[in-house]
């Protein structure tokens, strides 16, 4: 593993994952990877990468993009949306997205893709909520709880469970609406990394399984690559290792927080943000990983010499970690990420808009759409 | 490959007709498996420009190990012209027969040990090296020694193939250095080349000129159409060590110089009644390579007056083809969408009408390329309005067919998305707060 150059590291490495921002799938070649994050005025702001491939960021307000590039209509009604945003977190940029999406912006299939993944979402949201509530049974010495008794699917599902929950209140200290709307609310935290020993993979899960899969195809590829290319390979794994190394470790640390339920609602109130936060932390990690992995696996067909432009941009847009999480995670020694970065420009391509090159680039962003939806 | 066809090549081309391209994939899966007759490998042929683009996952297979590298070379059969060093694909079947016998029995059973899997790039080099030598040697015994298929062919036919012959023997003799160093080129078109990567092609020249006349001629073949940059190879002709007399070198430029102006003429004009993508995209390139030819001197090899042919050429293709695609193709694939059909055969036909919009920007850059830009804008500015009121007529019969609103909203941005595909995103835009004013005139004002 590379070790970081410290003047190098320190000067590239954001505070915060808040600093870094939530990566946004735009479909415009130029904003490809780009990020937003909280400004000081309150809106959010673009990281947008330097569009000649050069170092650096552009830091541009919301409302800036559109008289800087030439958007998509799919990007420019994303920023409309992502400016009613309120809590800029990787759950909030997706939940705004797929909205975006399901109106038909990148496609029929990206729109099916997010409409079917909304689902999902709320019923991973609801299941979560449900086996909360089993386990707080249990653990509290409920055994007899039988679920037959309350009819899921029917609409006054909350008044059946407030009878059978207030029996939970007096180990507690608490009134049974308090409990539900508890659990509610965790549930909404606890939906992304999903619970141990269930039948059904979180979205956390899913992106790691996407990551495993991408670390893996890119080693098979890069063993027959040599020199620059190699180098480039082995920093993109050796980040994705990094990566799915601690994604897993937060995972864990996430589900045993959530193994113990009772503790879990008993904290809650004091602690709800601490609480939020490390069970946000593995979405954290892993923002940015799921559209890499989705870039490589839309140029799987592509030739090698493709595939290695593609390599190239997925170097350039490695998410960095954050001074913050370097510093709680186990093993500081987070892959240093170099800051040289290139670009490609192709025969028929303006540099500046990726003109006509860019039909193509924004097929295969819509593509990525689908795969990260 | 099975003896039992499970089906007829009537439904298979009625099946790859109406696929989207995930469909075609996995019929293109359940080809593979079939016993290949001339009508499979006609609706195959259909399709290719398709499959170009899909770039499917194609299963291991002996014919296909021996087929990989005469790929770079491999032209429709209207494109092959006798005295050029490609291969017609027309001529592939026989190719693959020849080839095939001479291969030893060894690694036949190697490569069923590897069938149905997908091909690896490193696993293709390690079986190929040990395959494409024999294939190549039978197929020169074949033609050496009269192979029955051979005799029964007479005069120029015989020929013909008998120069097909001879170039994929030099690629499958080549193929296990050529094909690793191919694949360490930039994608086409090569513009600019680092010192690593002309060092890579002066290298390969090199090698093949100690071979033969032959040899570099079709490397130099490859070259050309693995980079869609004739003047690249031609300066990496002049700057590599080769151990030939000046003129001889000259000769060698010149001579890939009159091919590729008398094969871009080919193409450029078998561009004119080709599916539009396919038109689209051959153009694209013919015009890379003529801007290329065009950067040397007049008193280069290049002749210049053939260049202008060329692009005139060209430019009458583009005329035509953007024209009918403009006022006819995509606007009648807008229209499709408009009626009343299953979701699912609108998703099919929505990616339809797209591909055909992007072929039709693809032409719109090559006008601009060839210097009809105000042909093109004035073009672009009459037909605008046509796709304009069509969206506005596809909302008010929305209206009427009383559809959900999310069915309204996707009915809607298909025609915004072929808009913004020709028109660019503002005329999009406008596209779509009319329409959101029809759908749901609270939100029209995004």
């Amino acid at each position: 593993m590379n070790k970081p150059q410290p003047e190098a590291a320190a000067l590239l490495r954001p505070a915060t994952f808040a600093e870094r921002g939530v990566a946004v799938p735009f479909t415009t070649p130029v904003m490809n990877h780009a990020r937003i994050r909280p400004s000081r005025s309150g809106h959010g702001e673009l990281l947008v990468p330097n569009p000649s491939g050069a170092r650096g960021l552009y830091v541009l307000p919301l409302d800036g993009a559109g008289r800087t590039f030439s958007l998509t209509v799919h990007d420019r009604l994303l920023l409309e949306e992502l400016s009613r945003v309120q809590a800029l977190t990787p759950q909030e940029i997706r939940h705004a997205s797929r909205r975006v999406a399901m109106m038909g912006t990148a496609g029929r299939e990206a729109a099916r893709a997010a409409t079917e993944a909304g689902e999902r979402d709320q019923t991973e949201r609801l299941l979560v909520n449900v086996l909360l509530l089993d386990r707080l049974f249990r653990q509290t010495g409920f055994m007899d709880f039988d679920w037959r008794r309350i009819a899921l699917q029917k609409r006054d599902i909350r008044e059946r469970l407030r009878g059978e929950v207030g029996r939970l209140g007096p180990q507690l200290g608490m009134r049974a609406d308090e409990i539900l709307n508890m659990l509610e609310e965790i549930s909404i935290h606890a939906a992304t990394v999903g619970l141990p020993d269930v039948g059904f993979v979180s979205r956390a899960q899913t992106a790691l399984k996407m990551l495993g899969r991408f670390d893996e195809e890119l080693r098979a590829w890069a063993a027959l690559e040599a020199g620059a290319h190699r180098e480039t390979a082995n920093l993109v794994m050796d980040c994705a290792s990094f990566t799915l190394q601690h994604g897993r470790s937060a995972i864990d640390k996430a589900h045993a927080i959530l193994a113990d339920v009772i503790g879990l609602v008993r904290t809650w109130r004091a602690n709800s943000e601490t609480i939020a936060e490390r069970l946000a932390l593995a979405e954290w990690l892993l923002d940015g990983w799921q559209q890499i992995a989705a870039i490589w696996e839309a140029s799987r067909h592509e030739e090698r010499p493709a595939r290695r432009m593609t390599l190239g941009e997925i170097a350039s847009m490695l998410p960095v970690l954050p001074k913050d999480a370097v510093k709680h995670l186990d093993d500081a020694a987070a892959p240093a990420i170099q800051s040289h970065r290139r670009r490609w420009v192709r025969l028929h391509e303006d540099w500046r808009t990726g003109s006509i090159v860019a039909a193509d680039a924004t097929q295969r962003n819509e593509a990525v759409r689908i795969l990260d939806a | 490959m099975t003896s039992q066809p499970m089906l007829s090549a009537q439904e298979l081309s009625k099946l790859v007709d109406g696929a989207s391209d995930a469909q075609l994939l996995r019929i293109l899966e359940l080809v593979e498996r079939l016993e290949r007759s001339p009508e499979i490998e006609g609706t195959i042929a259909r399709i290719r420009s398709r499959l170009v683009a899909l770039r499917p996952a194609r299963p291991f297979t002996l014919r296909r190990l021996l087929t990989v590298p005469l790929e770079p070379l491999l032209v429709p059969h209207a494109e092959w012209v006798p005295g050029q060093r490609r291969i017609s694909r027309a001529a592939l079947p026989t190719l693959q027969t020849l080839a095939l016998e001479a291969v030893p029995r060894d690694g036949k059973l190697a490569c069923e040990s590897t069938a149905g899997r997908r091909m690896e790039d490193a696993r293709l080099l390690e079986l190929g090296g040990e395959l494409w030598p024999a294939a190549a040697a039978g197929l020169r015994g074949a033609r050496l020694g009269g192979h029955d298929v051979l005799s029964r062919l007479g005069g120029a036919a015989r020929l013909h193939l008998d120069q097909q012959i001879e170039t994929a023997a030099v690629l499958l003799d080549e193929a296990p250095t050529l094909l690793a160093e191919l694949w360490q080129l930039p994608p086409r078109p090569v513009v600019v080349t680092s010192p690593e990567e002309r060092g890579r092609l002066e290298r390969v020249l090199t090698a093949a000129a100690g071979k033969g006349g032959t040899c570099l001629q079709v490397v130099m073949e490859v070259l050309v159409q693995r980079t869609d940059n004739p003047v690249l190879v031609m300066q990496s002709l002049e700057a590599c060590e080769l151990r030939l007399p000046r003129d001889q070198r000259q000769g060698f430029i010149r001579r890939l110089a009159t091919q590729c102006a008398s094969y871009l003429q080919v193409r450029s004009r078998g561009a004119r009644e080709a599916p539009l993508e396919t038109a689209a995209e051959t153009l694209a390139s013919v015009i890379a390579s003529v801007e290329s030819l065009q950067t040397v001197g007049a008193s280069g090899p290049v002749d210049r007056r053939a260049l202008l042919e060329i692009r005139r050429d060209a430019g009458e293709v583009v005329e035509k083809r953007l024209d009918e695609a403009l006022r006819r193709v995509v606007l009648e694939q807008a229209s499709a969408l408009a009626t009343a059909v299953a979701p699912g055969d609108l998703e099919s036909r929505a990616r339809a009408a797209e591909k055909a919009a992007r072929a039709t920007s693809l032409l719109v850059h090559a006008g601009r390329r060839l210097g009809l830009g105000q042909w093109v804008e004035s073009l672009l500015s009459e037909t605008r309005d046509d796709y304009h009121k069509l969206a506005r007529e596809v909302v008010q019969g929305l209206e009427a067919r009383g559809l959900p609103r999310q069915e309204r909203m996707l009915c809607l941005m298909d025609q915004v998305r072929l808009v913004e595909i020709l028109y660019g995103s503002d005329a999009a835009m406008e596209i779509l707060n009319e329409g959101l004013a029809g759908i749901e005139p609270e939100a029209a004002a995004v």
